[in-house]
């Protein structure tokens, strides 16, 4: 144990220790590089499952109150339709000031400058007129279930009009990797984040309308049905 | 040179480990974002299918009695179920006469979720108000009367029976005949002369009834122990009896093929051909006819019918023009013909 004994052992320590030191340093760059790949990876994945989530959700959920052919049409990159924002139950209608009374309940309120209203008669007939102007008034009468509201329509409601819902025309699109909804004649607004490939498009044939959505990185693709395109 | 490197491994071993675990939370935190969206949007879809379920529940369900008793704009509340976790209710709102409005509410905790329908059942006071005449017959069809056709007291019950069998219609019945009297024959008001009843054309009746039967018959009423035998097929009912066992039953008889009665009956027949009151014959309610109406010598018939192809009534026939007996028929078939059902072209009402 003397000091002839320990020379040269503070270099064989020095030279283990920075051995040692530089395995740690590299298993720890790799493994924060590796997991830093997996976190982008996980992040795609998890808005991959997002604008899938919100893609079905949003298109299920507007064509639901929709029928083919009189409500919505798609053809190859869009889906245009009525989209319903709120219905209401007719509770009065006054057909020289074309007004009616009805008992509204809705995503939102209506709005005149983008608004129109499609009324059903008792047999399932339908009508649409422009919405010109809104205005509270009385209760309904009858108790029936939303908020009593005064519409002015451009034209006076056919007689027997029992419902009254409320739509602005717009376009779907699955376009530059989101999909897109576009109002009237604006524009292209991203509903999802942008994630899918340019292959990601509508399915149309057959007699139903369905979409297959392909993320252009992280995650398989899904296909899935939206809608029948029978009538109902 | 040893001394400088002491501890190096470990503040690196430490900050790795610090790295790792602010990358793990932050992974598990997107991960617990995520499981939470799927759980909410898979309760949405649960309480969605719970309140698509209750509204087919009451579109599916027999109608009743009960119909018409909901004066228009009220409301009825129709029973509730489940399916799964969720719990589903449903509420239904006439519109009018004939249209209502059904709505399912489904819940999971704290999700709800709502669906709408719009959906029609025919109105006995609404439907026999719109004809015009006891005896309603096709554009261009062949009438002969030789008979008596009396259509001065359409709102009169004959005995046995009294003005309280027809008391959920009787005053809307006087009201609209004090203002626009009942003729003894009226044309049927559309072009294409198809027998319908509201939404319901013929086709669709008679695939709805359980009970056809074809040819020649005599109807009579039949019991066993006491109960009648409503799927007898010549069983109409005893309308001569009230009070017996068959006394209330009001038969629903539909038919492919020309139709001869003989025997005494009562209820809504629906005949695609012809039908026959034979000699002695006595008939009380509805008769809907794609052909010709014919009341022998003898023969009665007591409330109202509709035939596209024309009538005739012998010179010793007669016809009692009676909206109250074809209300009594139309009504009491709450449970088949006069039942809810979705109108034709209109599916999910909303978003409400």
């Amino acid at each position: 144990m003397g000091s002839a004994c320990r020379r040269g052992a503070s270099l064989a320590e020095t030279l283990v220790a920075l051995l040692v030191g530089l395995l740690v340093i590299q298993l720890g760059l790799s493994t924060l590089a590796r997991l830093r790949a997996a976190q982008r990876e996980l992040a795609e994945r998890a808005d991959a499952l997002i604008a899938q989530r919100v893609g079905r959700h949003v298109l299920r959920r507007e064509l639901r109150h929709a029928a083919a052919g009189r409500d919505w049409l798609a053809d190859a990159d869009s889906l245009a339709l009525r989209a319903f924002r709120g219905t209401g139950i007719v509770c009065a209608s006054d057909s020289a000031s074309a007004e009616l009374i009805v008992a509204y309940r809705g995503d939102r309120a209506p709005d005149p400058s983008k608004d129109s209203v499609r009324l059903l008669g008792e047999d399932g007939t339908s009508a649409v007129r422009a919405l010109v102007g809104i205005g509270t008034a009385p209760a309904c009468p009858a108790g029936l279930p939303g908020t009593a509201a005064r519409w002015t329509l451009d034209v006076a409601a056919p007689a027997g009009a029992v419902v009254a819902s409320v739509f602005e025309r717009g376009s779907y699109h699955l376009a530059m990797s989101a999909l897109r909804y576009r109002r009237g004649a604006s524009g292209r607004q991203p509903l999802t984040p942008e994630v899918w490939a340019a292959s990601t498009a509508w399915q149309t044939s057959g007699d139903r309308l369905g979409v297959e959505l392909i993320p252009s990185r992280a995650g398989r693709s899904w296909r899935g049905f939206l809608a029948w395109k029978l009538p109902q | 040179m040893s001394r400088s490197t002491d501890g190096a491994a470990l503040v690196v071993v430490v900050l790795v480990t610090l790295a790792l675990f602010a990358i793990g939370h932050g992974l598990l935190g997107l991960s617990l974002g995520e499981l939470a969206a799927s759980r909410a949007a898979a309760r949405y879809l649960e309480a969605r299918v719970a309140s698509d379920a209750a509204v087919h529940r009451v579109l599916a369900d027999s109608g009743g009695a009960w119909m018409d008793s909901v004066p228009i704009g009220s409301s009825r509340s129709a029973g509730s179920g489940s399916v799964g976790r969720a719990r589903g209710e449903a509420s239904l709102w006439r519109l009018s006469a004939e249209s209502w409005w059904i709505e399912g509410v489904g819940r999971v905790g704290s999700t709800e979720a709502r669906s709408a329908r719009l959906a029609w059942a025919p109105d006995p006071l609404g439907t026999i108000t719109t004809l015009h005449g006891v005896l309603t017959v096709g554009p261009a069809s062949s009438v002969r009367l030789s008979g008596s056709v009396d259509a001065a007291s359409p709102t009169s019950m004959e005995p046995p029976h009294t003005s309280a069998d027809c008391d959920p219609w009787l005053a809307g019945l006087q009201a609209h005949y004090a203002s626009e009297p009942l003729a003894a024959v009226a044309t049927y008001a559309p072009a294409d002369s198809l027998l319908r009843l509201g939404l319901l054309d013929i086709a669709t009746m008679l695939g709805e009834m359980d009970v056809h039967l074809s040819g020649a018959g005599i109807a009579s009423p039949v019991e066993s122990l006491g109960v009648c035998s409503t799927a007898v097929a010549w069983n109409w009912g005893d309308p001569e009896r009230p009070w017996g066992p068959c006394g209330a039953y009001m038969a629903l008889r539909g038919s492919t093929g020309s139709v001869s009665m003989s025997g005494v009956g009562q209820g809504l027949l629906v005949v695609d051909g012809d039908f026959e009151l034979a000699g002695g014959a006595r008939f009380f309610g509805l008769v809907l006819a794609t052909g010709t109406l014919s009341v022998e010598d003898g023969a009665s018939l007591t409330g109202m019918a509709i035939a596209t192809g024309g009538v005739s009534v012998a010179a010793m026939g007669s016809v009692h023009g009676s909206a109250c007996w074809a209300a009594r028929a139309l009504a009491s078939q709450r449970a088949t013909l006069g039942r809810l059902r979705p109108v034709p072209g209109v599916g999910n009402l909303g978003p409400i």
